[in-house]
């Protein structure tokens, strides 16, 4: 029987703990299900990868996943609830932000249809503002972020809301932006001190305030925030979706701490073997902007996979190597999305780093 | 305006210590922990003084004669400066002070001694300090009061913590129970212990442990590990750290576990028990390893119920894997069957650690398992067999294909477990001597003999005719010759990873998703039907010229080649081989009417 087949594999989904393997018997038990024609388990077992995959850096299987689910449940809404993800939903705008080759016009088609699933299902605009802000300060652009705060504030928190800890981190960032350091370490403080917290919080925060308090000669903080941050990294050492702020915690060790700032690059940058999106964008300019504090000949030790960016059969590069792919990779990253956006606001991140 | 007056906030101090004593601490037996904690940091204190001071610990249980539990050390004792300070202040602890402070015991007393109110509502400490020589009581109450008086009968130097055992605690003083907990607890301590219930005294502990002196025989440590964690294990490693001074055994599991299974060790810090289930002084990948440790300078969270994660921790447990790490290295060398043994049993964490050090997969490659069509092979048994290794990521992919390859002469390995493809891949790029390739079905009918240029001509009207019934089922034909030429035709999937069967689903216009990976990738599934040249009834169906009959006996094949390669066969299918069945029937009965 193909269903007993089924619970074996989401058996051993249980059993595991590496998430590339759940993922990997995961998508094994969906090739079982389609073949049977079983949308129901269909259904499930997707949904059950998409909340697997966002524990990693990069997603391969989500969006096609979520795309399904969609489909599944337009054509028999008897058979589902529509709430059972919308919270997925979220993620999957990120994603359509994410990649450079979706256009404009077909974010805002998402967005209106999540918008109507949000409405009928008895909740507001807020995640669709929440995911508006995250855009805009991706793109750093400080008109698109004050719009976007305006209306995420305009309306009150409910379910489908980031958490508290994510929007007010998402708030620390665009005052860093729009009213400078002080007053967003003075906005970070109930972070810093935990008083909300989630899976990226205070981590996320603790790197940008190292970062930015380095930058604004504000050492001693800086220093605190990355001890906060790298206890921070001990109880996630194996969860990858904490590449980005691996990597710019080293960028910053880069400035203060040469030898930590290689180490750190030669145990994470092997983990940023994901698509080129906007995360890979940001971590092209911090490992630019860190090679920069190196020596040219300085060597990594980098394990690559063969799906990574930089894979190129060998497993030592140089600091100038390195300078010269991610600085690339930047390049046309900016280009692409800056055609899809319409503006230069990736380009001018890339003149800053 | 009027002045403004500052007032300070009122504590409740029932409140607090029920808190602190509660709260801090999950299980009500740690006062016996805490207690010998002190105990030991009185003694050790004192040997500072006069090193060869020999320090005891008496524990006067609750009898018939007497109430009272009355725990006692002949350590440092306390002035009464200390107890002021740090017995009486609650939140007095080592914690807000220096380094140098850390190491000093008076300043621990006070915070742990607070679990005794757990099983008492009094404590009495009665105290005389080596430095002050001066006997003091000291009384407090679980309602937040103590008093300090000092005591007119004379005591020797060191202190006595007395406790009246609150009734639903009563089991816990018990004779046996008790012992039981000193052990499990003081089993590592250097002093000596003794319990006594009305007039007998027995010692339950009095001298260090076997494993923690300098020369000790791996026989002796497998023996220690079968008691204290009921395992024969297949070997023992000592080991000793710089970083926060660790020493202790390494043992490894005989049976094989799961990844999410938490192993339980045994963590002492200063020789006193702290925690089982602590597995962050460990490798990650260790997860068939069981530990004995016992560490001086790492530091333990406030609850002292595991390791504080710091750098040293981490450093610490560098050292350990790098350990680890070189036993397995010597292993093969010096006991070649416990190396087998490992390689059987935890195949799955060693390929896990393979693939994360390089120079751990150097030594192991050669060993490292793989399930293949043949069964169970060691990498260079498979690499002996042919100079090409053949693996299959997908399980449906190698279940397709595993009888196939095999009447080829092709050894296969299923490359669907976990690590498996991610190692082979490892392996591929890091031995340039080894050739690796990934085969799925269509590449192995790639290997397949095509026919002949110069039988083309007789082929052409009957690949046509076949490709035409064939489009109805989305199915491209080649006609190749292979093994087993009783097998006439075989059905090969396109080869398709998971995001593009997922997409391959999807209706264009479906939702915003769907539209933007179809407009993305356009997505058309192509299968192969691959019909046996060498086969006799191919051979005879070359000849058919009436299409109908042609027709059915075709779609007679896809079915079965389908059945062959493990497709699930769907309603569709069915109904195609039953009116292609009947169609031959009906055909037969016709040509035996008109004979």
């Amino acid at each position: 029987m193909y269903t007993l087949k089924i619970q074996k594999l989401r058996n051993q989904v249980a059993r595991v703990d590496n998430t590339l393997e759940k993922v990997n018997l995961l998508t094994q038990a969906i090739r079982i299900a389609d073949e049977n024609q079983d949308i129901e388990w269909g259904y499930d077992l997707r949904l059950d990868l998409i909340s697997e995959e966002i524990d990693l850096a990069f997603s391969t299987e989500s969006l096609p996943a979520f795309a399904w689910i969609l489909q599944a449940y337009d054509e028999n809404p008897e058979l589902f609830k529509e709430e059972d993800f919308l919270w997925q939903y979220k993620w999957m705008m990120s994603e359509l932000y994410d990649n450079p080759d979706v256009s404009r016009e077909q974010i805002q088609a998402a967005l209106r249809d999540f918008e109507q699933r949000l409405i009928r299902n008895g909740y507001g605009k807020r995640a669709i503002y929440n995911e508006e802000l995250s855009d805009a300060l991706a793109q750093k652009d400080l008109a698109a972020i004050e719009l976007a705060l305006k209306n995420v504030n305009a309306l009150q928190r409910d379910d489908m809301s980031d958490c508290e800890a994510c929007e007010m981190d998402a708030e620390v960032a665009a005052i860093l932006l729009q009213q400078g350091y002080a007053p967003a370490v003075e906005k970070a403080l109930p972070l810093i001190e935990r008083q909300f917290t989630c899976a990226h919080v205070p981590l996320r925060t603790a790197v940008n305030l190292a970062y930015e308090g380095y930058k604004h000669g504000d050492i001693e903080r800086a220093n605190s925030m990355a001890e906060l941050a790298e206890k921070e990294v001990f109880k996630k050492e194996k969860d990858s979706a904490i590449l980005l702020s691996v990597i710019k915690l080293a960028t910053y060790f880069s400035y203060t701490d040469l030898g930590k700032a290689k180490e750190w690059i030669e145990r994470f940058l092997p983990w940023a073997d994901g698509p080129e999106n906007r995360s890979m964008f940001q971590l092209a300019c911090y490992i630019s902007e860190a090679m920069k504090n190196f020596g040219p000949h300085e060597s990594f030790v980098l394990e690559l996979g063969n799906q990574h960016n930089l894979f190129q059969g060998k497993n030592t590069f140089t600091a100038s190597e390195l300078a010269i792919h991610y600085g690339k990779l930047a390049d046309q990253l900016a280009d692409r999305f800056d055609l899809r956006n319409g503006n230069s606001n990736f380009r001018k991140q890339v003149t800053f780093a | 305006m009027q002045e403004e007056k500052s007032y300070s906030f009122q504590v409740n101090l029932k409140g607090m210590i029920a808190l602190l004593s509660e709260h801090l601490y999950s299980d009500p037996n740690t006062f016996v922990r805490e207690l010998l904690q002190n105990g030991v940091d009185a003694i050790t204190a004192l040997k500072h003084l006069d090193e060869q001071h020999q320090g005891k610990i008496t524990i006067e249980l609750p009898s018939a004669e007497q109430s009272k539990f009355i725990f006692k050390d002949n350590g440092i004792g306390l002035k009464e400066a200390d107890i002021h300070q740090f017995l009486s202040v609650i939140g007095e602890s080592s914690k807000s002070k220096d380094i140098e402070d850390a190491k000093d015991f008076i300043g621990k007393f006070g915070i742990g001694l607070l679990s005794c109110f757990v099983v008492s509502d009094e404590i009495i400490v009665e105290t005389k300090s080596a430095l002050e020589q001066l006997p003091l009581r000291w009384t407090a109450r679980a309602e937040g009061d103590y008093k300090i008086e000092r005591m007119n009968e004379d005591t020797p130097v060191g202190t006595r913590v007395i406790l009246t055992p609150k009734k639903q605690y009563n089991y816990i003083f018990e004779a046996d129970y008790f012992e039981k907990k000193i052990k499990f607890y003081g089993d590592a301590l250097r002093e000596s212990i003794a319990i006594v219930v009305g007039d007998t005294e027995k010692i339950v502990h009095k001298e260090e442990p076997k494993w923690l002196s300098s020369s000790v025989s791996k026989t002796d440590l497998l023996a220690i590990g079968k008691e204290l964690f009921h395992v024969s294990f297949l070997d023992a490693i000592p080991f000793e750290t710089t970083a926060g001074k660790a020493k202790g055994v390494l043992y490894i599991l005989p049976f094989r576990t799961q990844f999410s299974n938490k192993q339980r060790h045994r963590i002492y810090l200063k020789r006193m028990f702290l925690a089982e289930e602590d597995q962050s002084i460990l490798p990650n990948w260790a997860f068939f390893v069981r530990m004995l440790v016992n560490t001086e300078e790492l530091s333990a969270t406030a609850s002292r119920e595991s390791l504080m994660r710091n750098d040293v921790l981490r450093l610490a447990r560098k050292e350990i894997a790098a350990v680890l790490k070189t036993y397995l290295q010597q292993v093969k060398k010096i006991d070649f069957d416990i190396y087998l043994r490992i390689i059987q049993t935890h195949y799955l964490h060693l390929k896990a650690f393979a693939l994360e050090d390089p120079d751990f997969l150097d030594i192991f490659l050669a060993d490292i398992p793989f399930e293949t069509n043949r069964g169970q092979r060691s990498f260079q048994n498979i690499i002996d067999h042919q100079q090409q290794l053949y693996y299959c990521a997908d399980f449906e992919d190698f279940k397709q294909i595993d009888r196939m390859a095999d009447t080829q002469g092709m050894l296969l390995v299923n490359a669907s477990y976990t690590f498996d493809t991610e190692l082979l891949r490892k392996i591929k790029q890091r031995y340039s001597e080894y050739n690796i390739a990934e085969m799925s079905p269509n590449q192995l009918l790639g290997t397949f003999q095509p026919v002949h240029e110069n039988e083309h001509d007789q082929f052409v009207s009957f690949k046509k005719d076949v490709q035409h019934i064939l489009d109805d089922y989305n199915c491209q034909l080649e006609i190749r010759r292979f093994k087993p030429v009783d097998t006439p035709a075989i059905f090969t999937k396109m080869d398709q990873n998971n995001v593009e069967h997922t997409i391959s689903q999807l209706k264009e216009n479906a939702n915003p998703f769907a539209q933007v990976l179809k407009t993305a990738r356009p997505n058309k599934i192509q299968n192969t039907l691959c019909l046996n040249a060498d086969n006799a009834l191919i051979i005879t169906l070359i000849d058919i010229k009436d299409t109908y009959m042609l027709r059915s006996v075709v779609e007679v094949l896809y079915v079965q080649a389908l059945i062959l390669g493990k497709y699930p066969i769907q309603e569709r299918e069915m109904k195609v081989m039953n009116d292609a069945l009947k169609n031959l029937i009906v055909m037969g009965l016709d040509n035996f009417v008109n004979l």
